[in-house]
């Protein structure tokens, strides 16, 4: 599976990646929500794991951008803190629905609900 | 043979007469009189003064000149009696000036007889009562405002009897007016606070105010009520205290309101902890959830588990650090050395130099290079540098942060000696909303990068050091940035810290009037 990983924190992305790299996925790390939107459109991936508290564009706003381009890539959004449900409840109301894990996720449980 | 006795006689009750004309003259009141019909015969000086006609003038006149023309009525009945040889006594009435102004007047009219007993005129005597009504009128307006008060008002005497209770206190406190009038104060106190009533009579009887004094009191019914109290000393026309009159102001649900705000701040305050909290130790986590999960899977590759455990060591110091700023934990262990302060700054600035540059932000030091304080220099140096990354957070697109270090006294009264530090941003400045919460734990305007503990914990470390910390901010268009100036005494001083740190509006300033 081709995967992107955005999360403003480097060491998160990047032991995410080597995670799945480890497991067969050709993964990527990014630390933006506009670089991901960006390669994206270049790389076509099948996921898109991202953090939703990030400077810039957060993790909401980047996956609404990511779904209009690609709609058949997964998005599964993670966040370690509570003001994320504002901003999910603000995207409901809008028409999407999306699911976000709690950090810290076990990693075993990650790549079980990619294979899903 | 015959003594000109007859002449003496005449001149002694010439003398007699003069003696009168002269007490008449310069009577206070006013005297006139005048014959049955009416018609003014007499005129004194302070007849003159009070109507305004000069003698000349109205001698021969008709008395209903200085009478206004809805009272000509009374004449009449004042002549009547004055003709059955009665005298009238402080009749008040209305009478006229020249120039059409009414008086009000006292009269005492006595009816002038001649050698045979006979009425043939009448003298009377004028007081001007126009100030006397004023003073009258004004006690019972006073008194209307008193009673129609939505404050409670009363007074009572030096002894704390009480002597006056309008009907707001009626409603506030349940007891009458005539219940509690002439009882001691004392039965509106709680026992327990007895002792207040001697700190305000004593008070009181120095002749000084008492303003806003927050306590209890007690309903007729028992129930107590949270009061603020005005006490104002009531002084006699020669300035003796004779007692003091106050005003109970119902705080109760004032009271409830602020205790409710404060719960509900403290709820803001744990919220604003839990995000802060969730973030700071989830992310750190989650790496190390990782880290470790790729440990295990590449166990045998020692190198490699080696730099995942570096890696989740790290991590692991970044929670230790949230949690002890959170508990409070935060401590320099050390003892006070004596540091120059320029100097600290200095090396300090040095570590942000790549920041600096990397947000182009130019940085003007102004120094004065000789000042040493004795502090706990580690956590000065964390205070200095929570300012400093603050100024630098606020200017992501460049700008200036201007560090000054001078000579100064303490600000508020104890005039200690020490240095004062300023820092000042040219960022787009602290909303006037969120100025007085920056103190506060917790709480940061930079979601994405703030633990919101950086200026709490400045505060915390200055008080520490028995200094001050003050922060003016502007978000104008064209002068815009925040300057911080912390305050610390040249001697460390152990105990209590103060708790003494304001923030205010700036005043006109911009980096050009900072330099």
């Amino acid at each position: 599976m081709k995967i992107i990983v955005v999360d403003d924190e480097p060491i998160i992305a990047d032991t995410l990646v080597n995670i799945l790299e480890g497991e067969g996925h050709d993964a990527l790390a990014v630390s933006h929500g506009e670089s991901a939107v960006k390669w994206a459109k270049l790389v076509l991936p099948d996921a898109v794991i991202s953090d939703v508290i990030m400077p810039g564009m957060n993790g909401i706003e980047t996956a609404k951008a990511i779904m209009q381009s690609l709609p058949k890539c997964r998005i599964i959004l993670f966040s370690g803190q509570a003001a994320s449900t504002d901003l999910l409840a603000q995207a409901r109301a809008e028409g999407y629905a999306f699911e976000v894990l709690a950090k810290p996720i076990n990693p075993d449980k990650l790549l079980e609900k990619l294979k899903n | 043979m015959q003594k000109p006795q007859p002449v003496e006689v005449w001149s002694e009750a010439e003398k007699a007469q003069r003696r009168l004309a002269a007490i008449i003259e310069s009577s206070e009141d006013a005297i006139a009189s005048k014959d049955l019909n009416g018609i003014i015969t007499s005129w004194n000086n302070s007849a003159e003064r009070l109507f305004g006609w000069t003698a000349k003038e109205i001698i021969g006149q008709p008395v209903t000149l200085i009478i206004p023309r809805e009272l000509h009525g009374d004449e009449p009945m004042i002549l009547g009696k004055i003709r059955a040889g009665e005298r009238i006594e402080h009749f008040q009435t209305v009478r006229v000036h020249k120039n059409g102004r009414l008086i009000d007047v006292s009269l005492t009219v006595s009816p002038i007889k001649d050698e045979k007993g006979n009425v043939v005129g009448a003298a009377k005597i004028v007081r001007d009562i126009t100030r006397q009504k004023k003073l009258e009128e004004a006690a019972l307006r006073l008194a209307a405002i008193v009673e129609s008060s939505d404050d409670a008002i009363a007074s009572k005497d030096l002894n704390g009897i009480i002597t006056s209770w309008n009907r707001s206190a009626e409603k506030l406190f349940g007891y009458k007016a005539e219940e509690i009038i002439g009882k001691p104060v004392m039965v509106i106190i709680p026992p327990e606070l007895h002792h207040d009533e001697d700190m305000i009579l004593s008070k009181i009887r120095r002749g000084e105010k008492i303003e806003h004094f927050e306590t209890i009191r007690v309903k007729k019914d028992g129930e107590r009520i949270e009061v603020s109290l005005t006490i104002s000393p009531v002084k006699d026309g020669h300035g003796n205290v004779i007692g003091a009159a106050k005003i109970v102001r119902n705080i109760t649900e004032t009271k409830k309101i602020d205790r409710a705000l404060r719960t509900t701040e403290k709820l803001a305050a744990a919220g604003r902890m839990a995000a802060t909290v969730a973030h700071e130790i989830n992310n750190p986590l989650e790496a190390v959830t990782n880290l470790v999960y790729l440990a295990k899977r590449d166990l045998s590759n020692t190198d490699r588990v080696a730099g995942y455990l570096e890696l989740a060591s790290r991590e692991l110091d970044r929670v230790a650090h949230i949690t002890r700023q959170t508990l409070g934990f935060y401590r320099d262990t050390s003892s006070p050395v004596r540091f120059n302060v320029a100097e600290t700054i200095d090396d300090l600035l040095l570590l942000y130099d790549k920041r600096f540059e990397s947000r182009r932000i130019k940085v003007l030091k102004q120094y004065d290079t000789k000042i040493e304080i004795t502090a706990l220099a580690g956590e000065i140096r964390q205070a200095f540098s929570n300012l400093v990354t603050n100024a630098i957070d606020a200017m992501p697109n460049g700008g200036t942060v201007v560090v000054k270090v001078r000579k100064a006294c303490d600000w508020s009264g104890s005039r200690l000696p020490g240095v004062r530090v300023t820092v000042l941003d040219t960022g787009s400045g602290i909303a006037a909303r969120h100025r007085k919460n920056v103190f506060q734990p917790f709480f940061t305007t930079k979601t994405d990068v703030g633990t919101g503990l950086g200026l709490w914990i400045t505060r915390g470390i200055v008080e520490k050091h028995h200094g001050t910390i003050r922060m003016k901010s502007r978000t104008g268009e064209h002068r815009h940035g925040t300057v911080f100036s912390i305050f610390l005494p040249t001697e460390f001083a152990a105990g209590n810290p103060r708790s003494s740190f304001a923030t205010e509006e700036a005043g006109a300033f911009s980096t050009k009037g900072a330099i």
